[in-house]
């Protein structure tokens, strides 16, 4: 394995952990993922 | 005489509103009380509705519901003798003080009628860019900001519009129960200064719940040009309020708004007190269940007990369950109903609720006439009127307003096209840049074939969605969206949708997920699971991406006509699964609608760019994160495991080119283009996600599909814009220059176009029906509630507990009726 498909695995783990935890977040708080943002109707329900 | 048989330009007197429920309740609460003139102003193409001035106020009914309305001609003997109730108010008391600690944090609740401009005032208040629009219901659910201001810290909420706090619709029931749990220092009551009397009524109800109260006259600019007079601060004075004049929009008069409300937290203001509503022949029975009421429990700390009296009057009696705290508080609330309906039969009144609504209009006309002159009207047509005899015409209004649509989608593509080409000819340039600064190998392959190329995709497309808002915004805001509502509204009806859906859905167009909130608006709970179980087929913003990306490729002549076709499509489909689902799934009724029509408004720019700017930024955002993530997984499982044979035979390939002798450059150079194709799509399909595509391609194959497309619509499940980020990577070419259009219009098999204008169309008419996107299905979840809530029929009835199984349900049809449509398409082009 060379260095750069490292680089690339440990990119691909993170891109994987941050939609993991929008979805934690979600589910808790915070953004549905709908892109309105703060004032999102929707997690603001 | 009834209402409905009033013809056009005549005036009349109300005499009396029959029929019952919420309808009743909402109409008379707007205005529609014994004594007050209301003209019939046009009747909307294909002759329903009607629009109406009430009150200086114009407002859409169907005609079955202005049959309700009993009124007498003006100048008739009839009309003279209806008299209204005598006016007066008895003082309630001051305000406890209160001492409070630092830091002084206030707590402010805004509330007043639909289109008010509560949320402009807000917005420029908090520095906030909430959505805003010149019709009713723009507002759900309640947002929230702070900010500080001298030594104080403000901290607003901003509550949905509302003609009144009873409890017969979903925002009336949020409003109240809002205003009892944040249980805010001090109501904004924001009041559209050129409506007063119809924005009062409200006002009459906040003074029963005895709030502590400023009032905003907002508009305040539009009341001053129309020559009308006020003494606010006597008004002020009269009714225990503080006043104070603004422009929300310009942010005029907020300063010495934000000083009152510190004045009236502080209890500065003396003249800001309780003050009583005079009910008459009620008071005495008032003042009896004030007693039980205080003798048998203690209504809470911010519950007035006269105010759960005169809930009871109007039988609002749940409200008084769930807020009144008590030992036994259903045996108390029968001795009150008890004390109610003795009152009643030994008093003269036939109805309590209208009774108090027209002791409440009573007192504000009692309180402007002292306070308010209005100036001679003029007998020359307004300028809102004026556009309303175009925009609303018996026979142009419906063509008209398909022209606009027209005009929109036509805009979205041609004036789009230019920027649209800049940032492709930029994102070529960076991906060029990126390529040749580093080193051949998987780190330059993520960034150029993987996160350029898909975050590129995505973003080409931005101009065009800024310009498709911008054109909504415009409608939103000028008011032109309520007459699309008043013209569509008897085509909506024998279509068997809810006059109160047309909002929700024209809302679908930019994003799905407030367009499900803003169903809260429907007070029947079946209606309302109709219009959320539709809302997906009206194509949302995330979805133009596809569109334009393929029309532009394979229609550049009839781009706009072609976009306007696949909206056109989702509208149709939505009427038959709505007819469909009305016969099989729900038993709905059919609910009377009556709607404000607002005064036409010229947006202003600033309004204008924070709209565009707040769009941007959301897409933008959206593009730097699950866009972005989900190129890298594409990319990532397109481009792992590798092969050693196809690595092998491919360097194999072009060692035998190398050695080759050809008769130009061209020539060698196509032999190398042909071989590398070759590689990239042995490697494609090697790889993971071409395995996985592979499994899924045997379903869309009918469809015209090959698996690349597949997987981009399973990828668009995410998030919309994913089937266009997800298409880049895997169409991506060794050719930096060339854009995602020509890369999809160039794919071959075979030596043959793979894409035809058959599959290009199933394809999109795929995308505008299938899998809404997660933030959606949650919307509908959270909002749809549990299966068994609704009134099935029988047939269909049967107890399921989990909230996902609306989403689950949408997610099924809707897969499956894109299926069926694209299949059709398909095979029908073919």
């Amino acid at each position: 394995m060379s260095v750069q498909d490292v680089i690339v695995t440990i990119v691909l783990i993170a891109a994987v952990a941050y939609a993991i935890i929008r979805r934690v977040r979600r589910n808790g708080r915070g953004d549905c993922g709908c892109g309105c943002g703060k004032n999102c109707p929707n997690c603001r329900s | 005489m009834k209402l409905s048989d009033l013809s056009t330009g005549r005036s009349a007197v109300i005499v009396s509103v029959a029929g019952a429920g919420a309808f009743r309740k909402r109409i008379i609460e707007m205005g529609f009380v014994r004594g007050k003139t209301v003209t019939a102003i046009r009747n909307a193409p294909l002759n329903d509705p009607i629009e109406y001035k009430i009150m200086d106020y114009f407002v859409s009914l169907r005609r079955e519901e202005a049959h309700l309305v009993e009124v007498a001609d003006a100048d008739s003997d009839e009309a003279k003798k209806l008299s209204r109730p005598a006016f007066s108010i008895a003082d309630g008391g001051a305000f406890a003080t209160q001492e409070h600690p630092e830091p002084k944090i206030v707590k402010v609740a805004l509330v007043g009628n639909p289109n008010c401009g509560k949320t402009t005032l807000y917005n420029y208040l908090c520095g906030t860019n909430e959505h805003t629009g010149n019709y009713s219901g723009v507002t759900i659910g309640a947002a929230t900001n702070s900010f500080t201001y001298g030594n104080y810290i403000f901290e607003f909420v901003d509550l949905p519009g509302t003609y009144s706090i009873s409890a017969y619709s979903p925002e009336e029931t949020f409003v109240r129960n809002k205003l009892l749990t944040y249980d805010p220092d001090v109501v904004l009551n924001v009041v559209d200064s050129t409506n007063l009397a119809r924005n009062l009524y409200l006002t009459t109800q906040l003074i029963d719940m005895g709030e502590r109260m400023v009032m905003a006259l907002n508009m305040y600019d539009d009341f001053e040009k129309s020559g009308d007079q006020l003494d606010f601060d006597q008004l002020g004075k009269m009714i225990g309020i503080a006043m104070a004049p603004t422009v929300g929009s310009k942010g005029t008069g907020t300063k010495a708004l934000l000083d009152k409300i510190i004045q009236v937290y502080e209890g500065e203001d003396i003249f800001v007190r309780r003050v009583h509503i005079n009910y008459g022949e009620l008071e005495m029975l008032i003042v009896n269940m004030i007693n039980l009421i205080d003798k048998n429990c203690h209504a809470s700390p911010i519950l007035l007990s006269r105010f759960v009296a005169i809930k009871v009057i109007e039988n609002d009696l749940d409200f008084v369950r769930e807020n009144v705290k008590c030992a036994d508080v259903d045996a108390l609330i029968n001795e009150l109903v008890a004390m109610r309906d003795h009152a009643k039969e030994m008093s003269s009144i036939a109805d309590l609720e209208t009774y108090v609504t027209d002791l409440r209009y009573s007192f504000i006309d009692g309180a402007l006439n002292e306070t308010y002159k209005p100036a001679k009207r003029s007998s020359k047509q307004t300028l809102s009127q004026r556009l309303d005899n175009i925009f609303t015409h018996r026979v142009w209004g419906i063509p008209i307003f398909f022209l606009v649509i027209w005009i929109m989608f036509e805009c979205t593509f041609k004036i789009g096209q230019y920027p649209m080409d800049w940032i492709d000819m930029f994102v070529s340039w960076f991906s060029d840049l990126v390529s040749s600064s580093l080193p051949d190998g998987p780190v330059r392959d993520l960034l150029v074939d993987g996160i350029i190329s898909g975050c590129g995709g995505v973003l080409v497309f931005l101009p065009n969605i800024l310009i498709l808002f911008l054109f909504i915004s415009f409608m939103e805001d000028t008011g032109y969206m309520a007459r699309a509502a008043f013209i569509m509204d008897k085509m909506m009806h024998k279509m068997g949708l809810h006059g109160k859906s047309f909002i929700p859905l024209i809302m679908g167009f930019g994003c799905n997920v407030p367009a499900i909130m803003a169903t809260r608006t429907i007070e029947d709970r079946n209606n309302r699971m109709l219009t959320m179980l539709i809302i997906p087929l009206m194509s949302c913003s995330a979805r133009l991406p596809v569109y334009i990306l393929f029309c532009g490729a394979f229609f550049p002549e009839n781009a706009g006509n072609v976009l306007f076709s696949i909206y056109i499509l989702g509208i149709v489909l939505a009427i038959i699964m709505c007819r469909l689902f009305k016969r099989t799934l729900f038993n709905t009724q059919d609910l009377p609608f009556v709607m404000e029509l607002p005064q036409y408004r010229m947006p202003t720019l600033r309004t204008t760019l924070l709209n565009m700017w707040s769009k941007a930024k959301q897409y933008l955002q959206k593009m730097g994160g699950i866009i972005m993530v989900a190129s890298i997984i594409v990319w990532f499982l397109g481009y792992y495991p590798k092969s050693e044979e196809i690595e092998k035979n491919y360097a194999y390939a072009i060692e035998n080119i190398e050695r080759q002798t050809f008769a130009s450059a061209e020539e060698h150079d196509a032999a190398v283009d042909s071989v590398e194709i070759a590689y990239r799509s042995a490697a494609q399909e090697y790889s993971l996600i071409g395995r996985m595509g592979r499994v899924i391609e045997p379903v869309i194959r009918p469809l015209g599909f090959d698996w690349k497309m597949g997987v981009s619509l399973v990828a668009g499940v995410a998030a919309k814009e994913i089937v266009v980020s997800t298409l880049a990577v895997l169409y991506h070419s060794d050719d930096e220059d060339a854009s995602l259009m020509s890369n999809i219009y160039n794919e071959k098999r075979n030596g043959e176009r793979f894409f035809t204008k058959a599959n290009v169309l199933s394809f999109m008419t795929f995308t505008l029906i299938y899998f809404p996107c997660l933030a959606t299905l949650t919307a509908i979840k959270n909002e749809a509630g549990h299966w068994n809530d609704f009134h099935m029929s029988k047939r269909r009835r049967r107890k399921v507990h989990s909230p996902w199984r609306w989403s689950l349900f949408v997610v099924g049809y809707t897969t499956v009726l894109a299926w069926v449509v694209s299949w059709l398409v398909y095979n029908i082009l073919k």
